[in-house]
Parts: structure tokens; C-alpha cells; sequence
């Protein structure tokens, strides 16, 4: 299974950095997600995670955003819940969310992801 | 037309609202001075919203060469000595009046937990293709702890909204 890489470009800031890589299980989602076509954009990425776990157990799933806006929320909604299913099946499953400092705003919503979606996020502030 | 005040003028934009349009007025307030980080975090992520919700509402749309659509529409960003002030002005369909009517007040009698409460099942509700949940409006009344100012022009087939941004938030 190839891993699934894209590189966030400075001339299109509204799609994120994806780096998940199938070799160390571990998952970054990174910068900034506010396209318009939310559901175009993270389809592939949970068909990635669905095909993941057919191979392997263990995940790492990082959150990096330091922005993402409402038409994404629904999409974290859709991972956390797949990756809450999956966890459930038994599979070893850590998710972290890296928390810019100066934004408080962020750890509010990741709360309201956290109680919504029933799994664990584990929340890094980082400065 | 939006309606000049003696509020100071930080930008002003009539035109259509594609995602590199919305970025650019996003870059701009980034790289605007602004001492209070969390009023510009707010106005940055509002700002945000309100240019989508033309982008994606706006029953006025502007067709590129390449068959892609946008939204068009008129958005200004004025200051005073308390808040920044977002004006966007766009066109609906007249079956839309009563719908976004009793969404915003809706939105503008719902208390901060009332309103968490129904941005989460609204994201619930939304179908998994849908690219908008309608939660802006929810979203922005959560950040700014504002109420949300609308006008509905039956005439003009309008809808002018202002969103206010404290310029200095004291922490939750």
C-alpha cells in the first residue's frame, strides 16, 4: 500500500498537508483546510485509513491544523468516527490534536469533536 | 449598495468569491496590525466564513471559462474605536427569505451553549457530499459572542449581513 503524501503549496493554502504514511503508521493531517469541496478532498483519505487497517492494527493520527473551517468540521467528525469504529474492532489507535497556543478558540471545538465523535483525543499545545 | 459610515475602512471588495479571492482577503487581515491576537483570530476565521457563505449562497454567480462558478458579491471590513465590522451584501433566491430569516434569528436567540449545541448536530445532520452544513452563521456568533445583524431586501432580492468583532476579547 503506497503512502499518501501532499505537500501544502503556498499558492493554494486552503488544502492541507496530508502525510500518511503506511510504512510507520503514523497519520498528519497539517496547515490550513478550508476548500469549498470538503467531501471531494478527505474521501480519498478515509478510503486511505479504511485500506490501512485491512494490513495493519496500530495508527498514530496527528491533527495539525492551525486553521480549518466549518465545511471541514463535518469531515474531522467523519475521520474520528472511522477511526473510533476501527478502534473498537481492536485496533491500537492514537490521536493526537497539536494545539496552536494563541488559539483557545481550537480547543473548544476539538472538546466538542472529542465528546461528539466518543474517543480520545489527546491535546498538545504547542507554542 | 453598502452604505459608507464614518467607521474607519480597512478594505472594500465587490467582485466574485473564489477560494483564491478568499484566501487573499484572509492574507490580508493576517498581515493586518492588530494587537489583540484573539479579535484577529476571530476576524480572520469569520471573515472566512461570510466570503464562503457568498461563494456558495449567493444566487448571483459568475461563470468562468473553465465552466467553474462562483459566487459573487460585496464585502467591506471597517473599524471603530470597539469592533471590526464585516458587511458582506449578496443576492438570494426569493424562496430562500423566510428559510434565512428564522435561521438567523434563530441563531440570534440562542444562547452559547444552545448555540454549541446546535452547531455539533447540525454537522451531525449534514449528508456526507453536502459541502456546507449552514453553520457559519452558528460558528461566527460562537466566536465573536455577538449577535449577528441581517437584512433581508425583498425588493433588491438582497441579504446584507454585519458581523461584529470585539477588538479586544478578554480570555474565556
Amino acid at each position: 500500500m503506497e503512502n499518501l503524501i501532499r505537500i501544502p503549496q503556498k499558492e493554494l493554502p486552503y488544502f492541507p498537508g496530508v502525510d500518511f504514511n503506511f510504512d510507520t503508521c503514523i497519520c498528519v493531517l497539517s496547515e490550513e483546510s478550508y476548500m469549498e469541496e470538503s467531501y471531494s478532498f478527505y474521501k480519498p483519505l478515509m478510503d486511505w485509513i479504511r485500506e490501512f487497517f485491512k494490513y495493519k492494527n496500530t495508527l498514530d493520527f496527528n491533527f495539525k491544523f492551525t486553521y480549518f473551517n466549518t465545511s471541514t468540521s463535518k469531515m474531522i467528525i467523519e475521520i474520528l468516527e472511522l477511526l473510533e469504529q476501527k478502534k473498537a474492532e481492536g485496533n491500537n489507535i492514537t490521536i493526537n490534536w497539536y494545539l496552536p497556543a494563541d488559539d483557545p478558540d481550537m480547543l473548544v471545538e476539538v472538546e466538542d469533536f472529542e465528546e461528539d465523535a466518543q474517543i480520545k483525543i489527546n491535546k498538545i499545545i504547542v507554542a | 449598495m453598502i452604505k459608507l459610515s464614518d467607521s474607519r475602512m480597512i478594505i472594500a471588495y465587490k467582485g466574485p468569491f473564489t477560494l483564491q479571492v478568499v484566501s487573499s482577503l484572509g492574507e490580508f487581515i493576517r498581515a493586518t496590525p492588530i494587537e489583540d491576537s484573539m479579535s484577529r483570530s476571530r476576524l480572520f476565521k469569520s471573515l472566512i466564513e461570510v466570503a464562503q457563505n457568498i461563494a456558495l449562497y449567493s444566487a448571483e454567480k459568475i461563470v468562468f471559462k473553465n465552466g467553474n462558478q462562483s459566487g459573487f458579491g460585496m464585502l467591506k471590513i471597517e473599524e471603530d474605536d470597539n469592533y471590526f465590522k464585516i458587511t458582506t451584501k449578496n443576492k438570494i433566491d426569493d424562496s430562500n427569505f423566510n428559510k434565512l430569516n428564522v435561521y438567523c434569528n434563530q441563531i440570534n436567540d440562542l444562547n452559547h451553549k444552545e448555540l454549541r449545541d446546535l452547531k455539533m448536530l447540525n454537522i451531525r445532520n449534514k449528508k456526507e457530499e453536502e459541502n456546507s452544513a449552514h453553520l457559519g452563521f452558528i460558528y461566527i456568533a460562537l466566536l465573536t459572542l455577538n449577535k449577528i445583524e441581517f437584512e433581508l431586501d425583498k425588493e433588491d432580492s438582497s441579504f446584507q449581513l454585519t458581523v461584529k468583532v470585539n477588538k479586544k476579547y478578554s480570555i474565556n
